[in-house]
């Protein structure tokens, strides 16, 4: 428990500074809702011609009178870039960061296991990724209340618990990764979370992209297809974990075997 | 405490180690001496199992280095050459986060340790010097009383009276029973301390045995005050230097030949030491490199 206690005390400040930075603009997107909702009829006919935009976007399956529709879409934006870039920060860094900042020698020097650190760094980050999550949907949940807006809470529930799996996701790949190196270079780690994000875009435009759909996991996140199945979307959420796994499953062999750059 | 059987280490195409066979006895204080990139730090890094060995095989305690890693570093101390620790922690900090890997309360000792070198615990290490931060290595070493200290370097950044500060430290836990490995540049410390010493050359063992018999099968170093005139020739002398009247000169071979041809010699007094480390570690890599 030293190692995560340890990892929890060094990160969990940058993972509020996060979670502040994104409630703020989750706060920003509630208080504009009323001024959306006077306008819904114009947004909507304007969503209706707007083309290949609106298809990139998801938008033209989207109903901007129903509260959770407008929610879903801006939260999905800010929230999903934003949370799947610091689950990749911290998953990229939070092992080769002991080598590249030359501490591996003083933690491996003691008696704990490589298995050892690599679990209990590994249960900080999904501590941090779910404590950035949770702050976040109370945070929206509270301004939601003070709006005195009504909303489905099931489809809160099922979009919020859909934006965790895919911050859990991208973070198992990272932390994966991030086994194999021996510098912190949080460069790979957002452009993972990029490509994840702009392949969900082409796959709105080229809907016959099926295989394709369990590449990203920002599929899953996407407010219309939450609803139109009538929960999270479990295969797409199972299948990413099981590739986001394999690689972890590797990084974490090579980590135990492996030469420790000093 | 530490035996070696043809221990290797090589990086891609690159030399680390090359069948490196040494044994430290309990209670030894062993010198491991080496220019840089000998491999000196390569061999404690594998002692440790910070790297995996190429070849060969070595136990550590009894254990071996492979299989059971962890129940050695539970009873070994060490100190790298140069360390880093997590930012932001002081120097109480670190002995702590190490106190607790090894499940042990040893804040009284670390306490105390901190004391006899003068080191405020309380000061971020990101703020200390070379030094201080090398006595705060010291004090995570040292703390929980290991049987085992493998130090790489630890005087390095120390001024004279903290590394005789620290050499009390190390020489009262060798009383109580630790064993201690060290590497080192400073030659003469290891003259001063160590029972048991290696050279080690390009990744290779050159000579290991008892700092004492070390001294006796290397050359002597002769010194001929007030000398006159033009030395006779002298078998087996080299390194020959003049001070003043005086003349020096390494010998090696018997002292009856030297008697023998210093006969003809014209000089008042004649002194025959044991040559110093340096010499000695000089005269083994010469001696390899002739044979290279």
């Amino acid at each position: 428990m030293t190692v995560l206690k340890h990892e929890m005390r060094s990160g969990i400040g940058a993972a509020l500074v996060w979670s502040v930075a994104l409630s703020i603009f989750g706060v920003i997107a509630l208080a504009m809702y009323p001024l959306v909702a006077n306008y819904s009829d114009m947004i909507n006919y304007l969503v209706e011609r707007m083309g290949l935009m609106g298809q990139i976007f998801n938008l033209q399956d989207l109903n901007f009178y129903d509260f959770m529709t407008y929610y879903g879409l801006e939260y999905g934006n800010f929230m999903g870039l934003g949370g799947g870039m610091f689950a990749a920060v911290t998953g990229m860094v939070m092992v080769a960061r002991e080598e590249g900042r030359h501490t591996a020698e003083y933690l491996y020097s003691q008696p704990v296991g490589r298995a050892s650190v690599l679990v209990q760094k590994f249960f900080a980050l999904v501590l941090m990724v779910t404590i950035l999550n949770l702050f976040c949907a109370l945070v929206s949940l509270a301004g939601i209340s003070f709006m005195n807006q009504a909303f489905d809470r099931d489809a809160f529930t099922w979009f919020h618990l859909s934006q965790l799996m895919m911050n859990l996701q991208v973070a198992v790949l990272c932390f994966g990764i991030s086994c194999f190196k021996k510098r912190d270079n949080v460069v790979p780690g957002l452009g993972i979370v990029l490509a994840f994000y702009f392949l969900n875009l082409f796959i709105n435009v080229n809907r016959q992209t099926d295989v394709l759909e369990y590449l990203t996991p920002y599929f899953y996140t996407d407010i219309s297809r939450i609803t139109a199945s009538g929960g999270p979307l479990w295969r797409s959420i199972g299948l990413g974990f099981a590739s986001s796994g394999a690689v972890f499953l590797a990084g974490f062999g090579c980590y135990l075997r492996k030469d420790l750059a000093i | 405490m530490i035996e070696t059987a043809r221990l290797t280490k090589r990086y891609g195409r690159a030399r680390g180690i090359e069948g490196l066979s040494i044994r430290v006895n309990r209670g030894d204080i062993y010198g491991f001496i080496g220019s840089n990139g000998a491999g000196k730090s390569t061999t404690i890094r594998l002692l440790l199992g910070l790297i995996r060995p190429s070849g060969g095989s070595a136990r550590v305690l009894g254990i071996d280095i492979i299989k059971r890693k962890k129940d050695i570093l539970a009873g070994v101390g060490y100190v790298p050459s140069e360390i880093s620790y997590y930012p932001g922690m002081r120097g109480l900090d670190a002995a702590r986060f190490a106190a607790r890997l090894r499940h042990v309360e040893c804040g009284a000792e670390a306490r105390r340790l901190a004391d006899l070198m003068s080191l405020d615990l309380g000061r971020k290490i990101s703020d200390l010097s070379f030094g201080n931060k090398k006595k705060v290595a010291i004090v995570c070493a040292l703390q929980h009383k290991p049987d085992l200290l493998i130090l790489d370097e630890p005087t390095s950044g120390l001024d004279p009276l903290m590394q005789k500060a620290f050499w009390d430290i190390i020489l009262e836990r060798n009383r109580q029973g630790a064993t201690v490995f060290l590497s080192s540049h400073v030659l003469s410390e290891i003259q001063q301390h160590c029972t048991r010493a290696a050279i080690i050359r390009e990744g290779r063992l050159v000579v290991e045995d008892g700092v004492h018999a070390l001294s006796r099968t290397a050359a002597k170093r002769v010194t001929l005050r007030n000398a006159r005139g033009e030395l006779p020739q002298i078998a087996g002398a080299r390194d020959l230097t003049r001070v003043g009247d005086s003349v020096s000169f390494l010998v090696q071979g018997d002292a009856k030949t030297l008697l023998e041809d210093l006969r003809l010699a014209d000089f008042d007094d004649l002194t025959i030491t044991e040559p110093d480390m340096e010499e000695i570690f000089l005269h083994f890599y010469e001696k390899e490199e002739v044979g290279a």
